[in-house]
């Protein structure tokens, strides 16, 4: 068992790399692979300025913000996950997509201004996942069903508050905001890299260093305690850092679903198990890899730019299902 | 039992007075005009529309078409009109909206309200597209026999069918003639200088929408515009009207100048500052222009203005006095001189 888990893991572990540099060479303008891994390794070569341009201006830091988008929403659906012992829980539960929805709503529709969208769909993802949080807690404590709960009413609001905002405002720009929630990296640069570096690798450092005593809150909140875990305060800096990540990612690309779903099961099933320590890491490389190859498809598959939260969504819905109809909920039981 | 058989016939009674009374609704229509009262228009959908011959009480559902009203001296008829025409640059300036209420707009008309009216004649949009009024509004209108004109503007051709056909709706027929006339004229101005322009000194320009990856394909009043003014659109192998194209397309093609949409939430700074967009000639040569308000409609009558001025930004060394033919083309048909920007 030990000896088939570890080189699988070591695989996953490593498939960003390749992923990355693949990604890299993909695209409409056309640069010989060789050049794209010529540039990567620092050899002097005489191709192009605009080639350089692409390479290193549009391509990589849109498959860097991939792979962020990645590792953000599989830690966080993985972590959520552990926290509320519920395999369908992901980082959208906490009204953060809705919230964000919202945000940007009121940016591009009423302020037309994409830079206000970015900043007010973060805020608002963070004030839902609070409104979210308060609602929930109840006598000094946060009960798991309260915020499944209270999430759902909070999405259902900014839900409300969004469809209200595209129904006053001009076609087009219900066209835009329309757009913009199906996900895309097409305008992603380094500045959104900037924007997303921080918040993302907070969360992700957090979560990695709580991976252990997440482990202890999936067996339940009187185990956990047992243990000497404080439960509540577990609970949520898990909420926290996970909300941080996806509001930095949604409030810079729109929403992409799915993929906290899809990843942490896959992880799981493919290693047989549920260990955290094992689960957050590795759900943070397959992430990487799979969003990025998803907007590989997005970028490249047609003359089109797809929106790659389309993409996820059709791929990541039947691939669940397979995953359920195979190995059920084993790992979980 | 006699008392369970009364009901019953009670029942069947009620049943069929209630199936014929629904059929006779469902068969009436309103006793029809005299003939010399109303006329017959065919609208851009292909209907034959039968509609007052004189018309004081009208809403109008697009503000393009409202601002028509407005220059055939017909304001007065509006009774209803789309939320949107306050937005118009012109009519927010010259129309007085006292006694005219908003109705919602094409796409979300506030249906009661509309009918609240009592117009003798709605125009609005048709087909199929997000800013089209649905079909259930559509209907509505028809259960209550109210005649409506459904307009789809989809190339210039479309909008000088418009232009004509409103001037049969409110008897302007000479003056919606001039207005074609007139624009056809100053697009033509532009076209044949644009002929004169050899192959290899034609740019390379994009039509940027809402957001800036996103630009004009083969079809549409903005491509016509592009193509009459001697530019190569890169994107005209798509048959669409709007395209997401990926960025590295863009970069690819190279365009020379790029238009940005009025309404977009971007600014040509935003493009020109961004590292992205460097490796583009209409960056380096600072060619990146949104354009004005006033002449943002590409459904307006004033669609001839932005023609020449695409054209002067395309090729700014060509003899064509913008600020003259704007002026000129204001006096006439709104009685003031342009006010927006050169």
């Amino acid at each position: 068992m030990r000896m088939r888990v570890r080189p699988l893991s070591i695989a996953l572990a490593l498939l960003p790399l390749p992923v990355f540099i693949v990604s890299l060479c993909i695209g409409s303008y056309p640069i010989p692979p060789a050049t794209v891994i010529q540039m990567l390794l620092g050899i002097p070569g005489d191709w192009p300025r605009v080639e350089w341009a692409i390479v290193f201006r549009l391509r990589m830091p849109r498959v860097i913000m991939a792979a962020l988008g990645g590792i953000a929403l599989s830690v966080s659906g993985a972590s959520l996950q552990s926290t509320f012992r519920n395999p369908l829980v992901d980082s959208y539960i906490l009204g953060v997509s809705a919230g964000a929805a919202f945000g940007a709503a009121l940016g591009l529709g009423i302020l037309s201004s994409m830079a206000a969208a970015q900043v007010l769909a973060f805020c608002m993802g963070l004030l839902a996942f609070t409104l979210t949080y308060a609602a929930a807690r109840t006598r000094g404590e946060t009960p798991v069903v309260s915020l499944v709960l209270a999430g759902i009413i909070i999405t259902a609001l900014f839900s409300a508050a969004l469809s209200t905002v595209k129904f006053f405002v001009d076609p087009h720009k219900t066209a835009e905001i329309v757009y913009w929630l199906m996900g895309s990296f097409s305008c992603a640069g380094w500045d959104d890299v900037a924007w997303c570096m921080l918040p993302v690798g907070t969360g992700f450092v957090l979560l990695y260093l709580l991976r252990w005593r997440m482990n202890a809150l999936s067996m339940g909140d009187e185990e956990a305690k047992a243990l000497g875990v404080d439960v509540h305060r577990l609970r949520f800096l898990v909420l926290v850092a996970s909300t941080l990540m996806a509001s930095a990612i949604v409030s810079t690309v729109g929403i992409i679903g799915w993929v906290g779903l899809i990843v942490p099961h896959s992880v799981r099933m493919a290693l047989r198990t549920p260990d955290n320590r094992i689960v957050i890491p590795l759900s943070a490389c397959v992430g990487a890899a799979y969003l990025m190859i998803a907007d590989d498809f997005a970028r490249a598959a047609t003359g089109y730019e797809l929106p790659v939260g389309i993409l996820t969504t059709l791929s990541g819905a039947p691939f669940f299902l397979y995953l359920l109809r195979r190995k059920g909920v084993r790992v979980w039981s | 039992m006699r008392k369970e058989v009364v009901m019953a016939i009670v029942a069947v009674v009620l049943i069929a007075v209630a199936t014929v009374g629904a059929y006779f609704l469902s068969t009436w229509s309103p006793p029809p005009q005299s003939e010399s009262s109303t006329i017959t228009v065919v609208d851009l959908a292909g209907r034959e529309v039968e509609i007052p011959a004189k018309l004081d009480r009208v809403v109008v559902l697009c503000s393009q078409i409202a601002e028509l009203v407005y220059v055939f001296g017909e304001w007065d008829t509006v009774v209803g009109v789309t939320k949107w025409a306050k937005y118009n640059p012109v009519l927010s300036e010259l129309a007085n909206f006292s006694n005219v209420q908003e109705v919602g707009s094409a796409s979300k008309p506030d249906v009661e309200a509309i009918i609240a009216l009592d117009p003798q004649l709605i125009i609005t949009y048709g087909g199929k597209y997000g800013y089209s009024t649905p079909d259930s509004a559509l209907q509505a209108f028809e259960n209550v026999s109210i005649p409506y004109i459904l307009v789809e503007m989809g190339s210039l051709e479309d909008l000088y069918t418009t232009i004509r056909l409103m001037g049969k709706v409110f008897h302007h027929e000479d003056l919606a003639e001039d207005i074609v006339t007139d624009m056809q004229s100053i697009i033509n101005q532009v076209r044949e200088k644009a002929s004169y322009i050899p192959e290899e000194e034609r740019i390379k320009a994009l039509w940027l929408w809402s957001k800036p990856t996103k630009v004009t394909g083969g079809a549409g009043v903005t491509y016509d515009l592009m193509v009459n003014a001697g530019a190569i659109n890169p994107a005209s192998n798509y048959t669409e009207k709007y395209v997401d194209v990926p960025l590295e397309l863009i970069v690819s093609w190279n365009p020379d100048v790029l238009i940005i949409w009025s309404s977009a939430s971007y600014e040509p700074e935003d493009l020109i500052n961004d590292e992205q967009w460097q490796e583009i000639n209409a960056i380096k040569n600072r060619t990146v222009y949104k354009v004005p308000k006033i002449i943002s409609d590409t459904w307006s009558i004033r669609v001839c203005l932005l023609q020449v001025w695409m054209f002067l930004k395309f090729y700014p060394d060509q003899d064509m006095d913008y600020s003259a033919i704007a002026d000129d083309f204001f006096m006439k048909y709104y009685g003031i001189h342009y006010w927006g920007e050169v």
